[in-house]
């Protein structure tokens, strides 16, 4: 496995043996995945396959088991909030943000977690990332186009200065023109060494960006593999599993 | 000018119920639960107040309603730690029986009289209409604190994590926030501005170890009337209550004004005025 | 399959029959213990319909001892001032709750539960004031007195013991039943998805809506016996905190069993027989009240606690008679 990327050579993020459930229903289980530095990894698979409950379990919203290391700590067991602050973001399914607050505010929650010092930093940093932002602050982000919410929800947490950003379908619901200004704003991520998980059904957005992809079906990881695999590897896997 | 009397007197008294809607409409739009309780952290605000007299009375009785919301919110906490998916009516009939404790508590303690704290004294009258200092006191405190408690959730950050907490607790646990220390903090908050209305409520109509559920009914039905409820819609509708049971008890036969709280409530809530949304355990 | 069915029909109905002859026995040896299991089975006619509808349809009401007192005022007035005898009042008695019910049913069902309860409970403090406020009717705060006992049963104990333990076997009956039948179980569908039991054909309004009706009317029953029992009514008498308590029971017991409701009520009167003082009892019950909820929301008598509830109600400790909530006559 590739430990080059982003120039460190340490992973961000490392699952060990993770595990979903809700009540009795295990969702998914044993899944080992890790993700350096600056790399995008997507995490695919058929409909309930169990990549939006492992997300779950990674953030602390669905009870897990297994461990989930970042820089070295281990998350399982801690509370959501606990999570965030540790630096593992996420920009849930809907997106996460607070509708009725302005797109202003929804960056300023965001930024409470980078250290106070690099707050106002943080915000702008993030907020020129995405040239609509500067111009709508004080607008309610729930007014704002599904594509603009979902790159809100994204500079929100890179407001926070995360070293995990989990992405459960940030494509979903949105137009293919839209998907491939997303895709671009993922791929500049790249430089700032956060380490990606991406769920995604959508396969241009997981071909344009992902490094490498991890396919999961009925709850175990099946597949893995460098972008180069994926067209394959996917195609069959789709089939295969459907 | 006699009903400008009555409306305005109304509209005063209103002013301890728009307290009390407003108590029970933060905690409830943070947590979603409706603390039936909250008339009895007023009652006991009250009594606490004429037991240690003027002027720091009042300052222990709306301690002391604090740390009786502050429970109630340890109870929330654990609750909520045991399940996070259990049905939160359950939590709501914890504070009708909390009522029971906190009745019963007040009536061990201080007996079964309705009790008054000394009142601003005076009164005067503008074109004929007969109006008191107290009223206009209660009045203007409660507003202050409205356009405090406003100012204090639209700027500072306390506010905003609040805010926020309330559109959505997974949301905000997702962004850093410590959403149950929050909903913690409101239920404090909730039981403070439910004891400064107890203490207005002693200084005015006077508080008893029973009062408690009545205020709550009162209180409940002006955070609803105006069908959106917010922290300012609220405490107007606990004007209107006000208004509505002064105009009650001057044109209605002696006694039926005690019905127009819950037959407002019937009303409100059967007609559908009041979004679902609020009635949801939004709460993963 | 079939035997397995009519089993769990009967046996809570047998429970209950063990119950009531327990208690029957336990009187004839210490008359006070009537008083107390005369109570249990007024509040368990009360709890028993709740437990149906919130337990099986999810609608929570805290409306029971309202219905209940319009049943009671109901035959009070019928009785004392109209002189009719109790049999004739008993039909306006079960039928004004009841239609009364049935009428506000339809938009206060489709409300979510905590609105219900707050509509609910607001019913109950109307009826109320009306009680208090319509002095010619109902004697105003100093209520009715002189009902006259009950033809027959009259004010013995045991005979009061059997007429209202017998209305709960019945009803404890019909509710086993009801569960098991197929309307039962498309209502269980009801709670746990509403849309869905629609789309499957069933009337949920209207099952909703007789169900309401049904345990009102049942509630007016228990306060037309009530009345005749106590031989007076006063709009203290049956108040609010009754319907709240009524509810408790239903949730403390097990909502999700026939036996629940009955095991509710019964602790219920057992806790404010036992527990020491008037004043300080509140309390001591609230926050009982509060660590059950808290603790074991499902109630008492829930799947996995029922082997544990079967010993224990079957055999109910004896009662000290002290002042308390109580059925004895005035």
């Amino acid at each position: 496995m590739s430990i080059e990327a982003g120039g460190s050579t340490r992973p961000s993020l490392i699952c060990r043996e993770v595990g979903a459930r809700y009540g009795l229903l295990e969702a998914c289980r044993n899944i080992s995945l890790q993700v350096d530095p600056g790399e995008i990894v997507a995490l695919i698979g058929p409909n309930g396959a169990g990549k939006t409950s492992l997300i779950g379990a990674l953030n602390g919203t669905v009870a897990g088991s297994g461990e989930v290391l970042l820089n070295g700590n281990n998350l399982m067991g801690m509370a959501t909030h606990r999570r965030s602050r540790a630096g593992l973001a996420t920009v849930p399914e809907g997106r996460g943000l607070f509708p009725t607050l302005t797109i202003g505010e929804n960056l300023a929650l965001g930024a409470r977690l980078a250290p106070s010092t690099e707050r106002a930093a943080a915000i702008e940093e993030a907020a020129g990332r995405f040239g609509f932002i500067r111009e709508r602050w004080n607008t309610a982000a729930g007014s704002l186009s599904g594509g603009e919410q979902q790159m809100v929800a994204v500079a929100k947490c890179l407001a926070g200065r995360p070293t995990v950003l989990l992405l459960d379908e940030p494509s979903q619901g949105l137009a293919p023109i839209i998907v491939g200004e997303l895709a671009e704003a993922l791929n500049g991520l790249r430089t700032t060494g956060i380490a990606i998980l991406l769920v995604e059904q959508n396969q241009t957005l997981v071909s344009i960006t992902a490094d490498r992809f991890v396919l999961l079906a009925a709850g175990q990881v099946v597949s893995q593999g460098g972008r180069a695999e994926l067209a394959d590897r996917e195609r069959m896997a789709m089939a295969y599993f459907k | 000018m006699a009903f400008v009397e009555f409306g305005l007197n109304g509209i005063f008294l209103g002013a301890v119920f728009g307290l009390l809607a407003l108590a029970i409409a933060v905690v409830w739009m943070t947590t979603d639960v409706v603390d039936v309780a909250t008339g009895s952290y007023a009652a006991a605000a009250g009594m606490v107040a004429v037991w240690a007299g003027p002027p720091w009375g009042a300052l222990l009785g709306i301690l002391a309603a604090t740390a009786l919301s502050g429970t109630m919110g340890v109870i929330f906490l654990i609750f909520r730690r045991l399940g996070a998916t259990r049905d939160t009516i359950l939590i709501v009939l914890c504070t009708i029986a909390y009522t029971f404790v906190i009745e019963s508590a007040l009536q061990s303690v201080f007996g079964t009289d309705n009790r008054f704290f000394p009142s601003v004294p005076g009164a005067f009258d503008v074109a004929g209409v007969f109006l008191t200092f107290q009223g206009v006191f209660a009045f203007l405190l409660a507003v202050v604190l409205l356009a405090g408690l406003l100012a204090a959730l639209r700027w500072s950050p306390a506010g905003l994590l609040m805010r926020a907490s309330a559109i959505s607790a997974k949301s905000a646990s997702l962004t850093g926030i410590p959403v149950r220390r929050v909903q913690f903090v409101v239920f404090l908050l909730g039981g403070a501005i439910a004891g400064v209305a107890g203490v207005l409520a002693s200084m005015s109509i006077g508080v008893s170890y029973s009062s408690g559920f009545a205020l709550s009914i009162v209180a409940f039905s002006g955070a609803v009337v105006l069908g959106r409820v917010t922290v300012s819609l609220a405490f107007t509708g606990g004007l209107l209550i006000g208004l509505a049971i002064a105009l009650g008890q001057a044109y209605l036969p002696q006694g039926w004004d005690a019905a127009t709280a819950p037959i407002l409530i019937v009303a409100v809530l059967c007609s559908g005025l009041v979004s679902r949304d609020m009635f949801h355990g939004a709460r993963p | 399959m079939t035997r397995s069915v009519r089993l769990s029909r009967i046996s809570p109905v047998l429970i209950i029959l063990g119950i009531a002859i327990t208690l029957a026995i336990a009187g004839e040896v210490r008359p006070s213990i009537y008083a107390t299991s005369v109570t249990i089975g007024f509040f368990s006619l009360l709890a028993l319909p709740l437990g149906l509808l919130y337990g099986q349809g999810g609608a929570i009401s805290l409306a029971q001892g309202g219905f209940a007192a319009v049943g009671a005022f109901t035959t009070a007035i019928l009785t004392v001032k109209f002189g009719w005898s109790p049999f004739a009042s008993l039909v306006v008695s079960v039928g004004l709750p009841a239609i009364l019910a049935f009428v506000i049913a339809r938009p206060l069902l489709r409300l979510p539960e905590l609105s219900l309860a707050l509509v609910t409970i607001s019913l109950v403090m109307i009826f109320k004031v009306v009680f208090e406020r319509a002095e010619r009717l109902t004697g105003g705060y100093n209520g009715i007195t002189g009902i006259a006992p009950l033809p027959i049963i009259g004010v013995e104990r045991s005979y009061a013991h059997w007429t209202v333990w017998t209305a709960v076997l019945i009803v404890a009956y019909c509710y086993a039943s009801y569960v098991e039948s197929g309307r039962g179980r498309a209502l269980n569908a009801i709670r746990v998805d509403r849309l869905l039991a629609e789309s499957t054909g069933t009337n949920v309004a209207l099952e909703l809506s007789s169900l309401f009706s049904l345990s009102a009317g049942i509630a007016g029953f228990a306060g037309w016996f009530y009345a005749h029992y106590i031989g007076f009514m006063a709009p203290d008498s049956l108040d609010p905190t009754l319907s709240a308590n009524i509810l408790f029971m239903v949730v403390l017991g097990g909502r999700k069993s026939v036996l629940g409701p009955i095991v509710g009520a019964s602790l219920f009167t057992l806790a404010s027989d036992l527990l020491p003082g008037t004043v300080t009892q509140g309390m001591i019950f609230g926050s009982l009240l509060i660590v059950i909820l808290v603790f074991f929301p499902d109630g008492i008598v829930s799947p996995g606690m029922m082997r544990w509830t079967r010993r224990r109600a079957t055999t109910i400790p004896e009662a000290k008679n002290t002042p308390g909530v109580r059925l004895e006559r005035a």
